[in-house]
């Protein structure tokens, strides 16, 4: 004898919603709202301050990926949850890092440069197709892991180009696409996207990410620490991944030859092409809550638009008068914070005693670039780093790791013997 | 989708494998209003202890044991 029920309404959500796995600060589940390209209304940003409130504590931070996370949810809460995000307009990302088998990787949140549009090209619309192709897809939702997309269109490399699955960048022409970053520890360890050296033309580019995508679900991983499409491309090479999708789209790729990477960097402020300003707020190591949520709309309202960056800061697009605006955030905000200082979320994942954002708090401050991993996984992009530091947990005892621009200058430091290392490279 | 409970001696098995969070646990709480005696299988660890926990809080007794990845959770009130 069996009982049937149907639901349809769990239809709608259960590929576009989910909840991640949290493990500290008496934490069991984070919601981590996909902002593609970290673009948002202000009715958007008071509605994350509303659920903050209502389910999260009315704490929230920025992530590096331009997206905004809650903590604190609790797992019978989720379908008033979710049908309060799809009023908003928002998904998730697919969150299956508990199933210690090879499933459940999706599309994750687009990360695009945030001025994109406004200083040089604007490439929303393309984070608009693949995250309206990508999300709640029932086709690619059972990717051999999660696959990261960014799209670059700054000089700036403001998304950090080399930490993607796929990049696309912005030449003037086309795009250039970088494939396989990952500066995780999953095998083959940490990985800078590789140049496939050819240019995509804009009417190319959806299908070119999408066939990147595809070739990627073909990937045959054994195990969940080799299915990242890092290992892909170092078992088959850039030569046979261009091939291969040449031959997909039944295309032939132009060279771009006039492509190079830089260091990358924070957007400040400046002149938009318009002639309107733009001006990045730091918010540090990207932690909110509601109230300075509900504060950042009314100010958006105010000055212009909004936008979340790769940096865990906020970026006001649309000024007209820079100061006043700087003078209406420091009532909330400290503006001297570097924008440049990064760290993940450890104090939720419960890998570390002495949690990343906690480290950050205990540096000098400085105009460069210094990420904060609780540990190898590189949630806070260490590997990228001017002065990268990551965590491990020795013997009931924090301890951390010291990288200068990916290579490591010390290992198995106190976090006081860390702290006088950092200071004494920033000649503090 | 469709809740499917098919009877297995005194309990209904309800067969959550493979749902990411939080589906296991709204299935689990949709299943508890039509039986009284409900095996649970999950292979996604942290709808586990979920389960137990809104168990625990409607006052329905919890028993639980793995294999090959798989919890089975029983609960019954």
């Amino acid at each position: 004898m069996a009982i049937d029920i149907e639901l349809p309404k769990l239809d709608r959500f259960i590929w576009r919603f989910s909840l991640g796995r949290d493990n500290g600060n008496g934490s069991d589940h984070f919601l981590r709202v996909k902002i593609p390209g970290g673009s948002l209304t202000t009715e958007q940003l008071r509605g994350i301050a509303e659920l903050s409130d209502k389910y999260g504590r009315g704490y929230a931070e920025i992530t590096t990926r331009q997206d905004i996370q809650l903590h604190w949810i609790e797992a019978e809460d989720a379908l008033e949850i979710f049908l309060e995000m799809e009023k908003l307009g928002f998904t998730t990302d697919l969150c299956g890092q508990a199933f210690s088998e090879v499933c459940h990787g999706d599309v994750r949140n687009t990360v695009c440069c945030p001025l994109s549009g406004k200083k040089g090209y604007d490439a929303y619309w393309l984070v608009k197709e693949i995250t309206e192709f990508f999300s709640g897809n029932p086709d690619y939702v059972r990717l051999p892991h999660k696959f990261k997309i960014g799209i670059s269109t700054c000089e700036n490399n403001c998304i950090r180009e080399e930490n993607h699955d796929l990049t696309l960048c912005w030449n003037g022409d086309g795009f250039v696409p970088l494939v396989g970053g990952g500066i995780g520890a999953s095998k083959p360890g940490v990985r800078k996207a590789k140049n496939l050296g050819i240019l995509v033309y804009e009417d190319e580019a959806f299908e070119f990410a999408k066939a990147v995508v595809d070739l990627y679900r073909e990937f045959d991983a054994e195990r969940k620490g080799e299915a990242r499409f890092k290992n892909f491309v170092e078992k088959v090479g850039c030569k046979r991944i261009r091939e291969e999708i040449e031959q997909r789209m039944g295309v032939k790729f132009e060279r771009a030859n006039n492509f190079s990477l830089n260091a990358p960097s924070e957007h400040l402020e400046g002149l938009q092409d318009d002639g309107k300003f733009y001006y990045t707020l730091p918010v540090f190591a990207g932690l909110l809550d509601s109230s300075k949520l509900r504060f950042l709309a009314d100010v958006a309202d105010e000055f212009g638009g909004i936008r979340l960056t790769p940096w865990q800061n906020v970026l006001f697009t649309d000024v007209d008068d820079v100061e006043a605006l700087k003078e209406h955030l420091s009532e909330k905000f400290d503006l001297s914070k570097p924008r440049m200082y990064v760290a993940c979320a450890s104090n939720f994942c419960g890998k570390t005693i002495l949690h990343a954002k906690d480290v950050l708090r205990l540096l000098p401050e400085n105009g460069g670039f210094v990420a904060v991993s609780g540990c190898s996984n590189a949630c806070g992009c260490h590997p990228l780093a001017e002065i990268g530091l990551c965590g491990r947990v020795k013997g009931g005892k924090q301890l951390y790791d010291v990288f200068i621009h990916g290579w490591k200058e010390a290992e198995n430091l106190s976090v006081e013997e860390m702290v006088e290392y950092v200071k004494r490279l920033l000649g503090d | 989708m469709e809740l499917s409970l098919v009877r297995k001696g005194d309990f209904y098995e309800l067969d959550c494998r493979d749902m990411v969070c939080p589906y296991p646990v709204i299935m689990t709480k949709l299943a508890m209003q039509r039986v009284y005696k409900l095996e649970v299988l999950t292979n996604n660890p942290p709808s586990v202890k979920d389960i137990e926990k809104i168990a625990a809080k409607e006052g329905w007794k919890v028993e639980k044991g793995s294999e090959g990845g798989v919890w089975r959770i029983r609960i019954w009130r």
